[in-house]
């Protein structure tokens, strides 16, 4: 829903954008919006049956450059070799992030999650390329923060090392202020909600992690797999691998105070995604330690079998409907794909028994879809009465969001079932 | 002054009328500031266009590409 809303903002005139974000939107800078005022151009260019895909076309060049870069990076990290063996690091450092599954399924997320990641890895990148803090990256960095409030997080690392050192500490503190201007600016966009005080802050962070522990880490034994592997890196003492491997750190618990303070009311794996481009160059640094070409290829087969081949398959279940998740379809585009190609007047739409908020999710949807194709009359209903209105009116459609309704003995209704809702047509 | 912070002042007072302006002055900064976003983006692909691994990196770019137009019905048959 909230790709929706970020769609429709991007829609507003380019000077109102930010006045609205910052009172509609969580904690999000406007600068995904101004991009999304751009895109919506094009966009509209296209035929509404793809906009789904068009829409995040945008997103999916975002991860396919930040990986791309990670790739760069990775290549530069391992000391001279072969012409060949170069292709070959190069597309083992892009395959090892590009499909690594958070990232990848942010990456055709309508949000900014996607740029946030970037701005992740270009910082990384620079770091590397000891350009970090050359002013001419400057205002990326600012660019960055005006994506998304983690490039604040992301920084404050580098710019810790960057002060230390003698020969940065002067532009360091320059990109500090730059930053900091930034940072009140950027304040009034940070929009929280009133807390949720039925919902326990401490609660919902732990069951974060452990998400974020089941998505990577499970069942038990791999969590001994990656202890084993920081002790290697301890014993091997990478001064970088354990920069990034604290910086990591820091980014978790940044996440985790915040919540705390703020008592978001939604709480999951994706507050955690920035952290992931740290860990995956702390995988780099690791495999950047063995000389062997097939070693290290064979470490990459064996993170892959490990730690991301086991969520694919759950994202197939989520693709063949046998998980449902909170991101599923609700078979919107079918009915009022429907309602156009049988001129249906009326469409009511049964809630059954659903909650004020999940209502809400509903309508906007529904209002999204229903002047996509065509605009009938949509009456909302809630208690199950979907039938009995259906009964009633002549050329119309039921969408029951709490599944097949029990319309009774109707042999010429056709129920459809969409994912967890369903569509009951009659002729 | 050097002159390399005349790039960074330029988006200093874009970015300011951007975020805090309304009206003309507001579209202005914004415009900047996306134009700064077009050269950043122009930036990095002429690095790629003179890297010594440009076909491989070509290579890469469509093979993504690809990954993604074969996710197509995947992708377009999630609702917004």
């Amino acid at each position: 829903m909230d790709e929706i809303q970020v769609i429709r903002f991007g829609r507003l005139p380019l000077d109102s954008i930010a006045r609205f974000v910052m009172t509609e939107h969580t904690a999000v800078p406007p600068l995904d919006y101004w991009n999304m005022w751009v895109w919506d151009k094009v966009v509209s260019l296209f035929p509404v049956s793809i906009w789904e895909y068009a829409y995040r076309v945008p997103y999916m060049m975002l991860h396919t450059l930040a990986a791309l870069l990670l790739a760069l990076v990775y290549c530069d990290m391992i000391e001279k070799r072969k012409h060949w063996e170069d292709s070959v690091m190069i597309w083992v450092g892009f395959l090892l992030y590009f499909f690594n599954p958070l990232p990848f399924v942010y990456s055709y997320e309508i949000r900014f999650y996607a740029m946030m990641l970037l701005g992740a890895v270009v910082v990384m990148a620079l770091y590397y390329r000891n350009k970090l803090f050359s002013v001419s990256y400057y205002p990326l960095m600012v660019l960055f923060c005006l994506n998304s409030i983690y490039h604040f997080f992301i920084l404050v690392p580098f710019l810790i090392v960057g002060m230390l050192k003698k020969e940065t500490r002067r532009n360091a503190v320059l990109l500090y202020s730059a930053v900091g201007a930034a940072a009140i600016t950027v304040v009034p966009f940070l929009y929280v909600p009133h807390p949720d005080s039925g919902i326990v802050a401490t609660e919902r962070i732990f069951s974060g992690l452990s998400w974020l522990q089941n998505f990577y880490l499970n069942p038990a034994w791999k969590v001994y797999a990656a202890l084993s592997a920081l002790l290697i890196l301890c014993i091997v003492r990478t001064k970088r691998a354990v920069f990034f491997f604290g910086s990591a750190l820091f980014y978790i618990f940044v996440v985790v105070i915040l919540d705390m303070k703020y008592n978001y009311r939604y709480f999951g794996a994706k507050h955690f995604l920035y952290a992931i481009p740290a860990f995956t160059v702390l995988v780099y640094e690791l495999m950047s330690v063995a000389r062997s070409l097939v070693v290290r290829i064979g470490v990459v087969c064996v993170l892959a079998f490990l730690f991301l081949w086991p969520f694919y398959s759950y994202l197939y279940d989520t693709y063949t409907g046998k998980v449902l998740l909170a991101k599923s379809p609700l078979g919107l585009k079918q009915v009022f794909q429907y309602v156009s190609d049988h001129s249906v007047g009326t469409v009511i739409v049964d809630y059954g028994n659903a909650t004020e908020e999940d209502i809400r999710y509903y309508e906007l949807a529904i209002s999204w879809y229903a002047p996509l194709y065509s605009k009938p009359k949509i009456i909302y209903r809630t208690g199950y009465v979907g039938c009995r209105v259906l009964t009633q009116k002549a050329s119309a459609l039921l969408y029951s969001v709490a599944g097949v309704p029990n319309c009774g003995e109707k042999s010429d209704w056709t129920v459809t079932p969409l994912f967890d809702s369903a569509m009951v047509t009659k002729p | 002054m050097n002159s390399e912070y005349i790039p960074l002042l330029v988006f200093a007072a874009a970015f300011f009328a951007g975020t805090v302006g309304s009206g003309v002055t507001a579209t202005l900064g914004i415009g900047v500031l996306l134009l700064f976003e077009c050269w950043f983006v122009y930036k990095f692909l002429r690095h790629i266009y003179f890297h010594r691994r440009r076909n491989l990196i070509a290579c890469i770019a469509i093979s993504a590409a690809g990954v993604y137009a074969a996710l197509f019905p995947f992708i377009n048959n999630q609702e917004l």
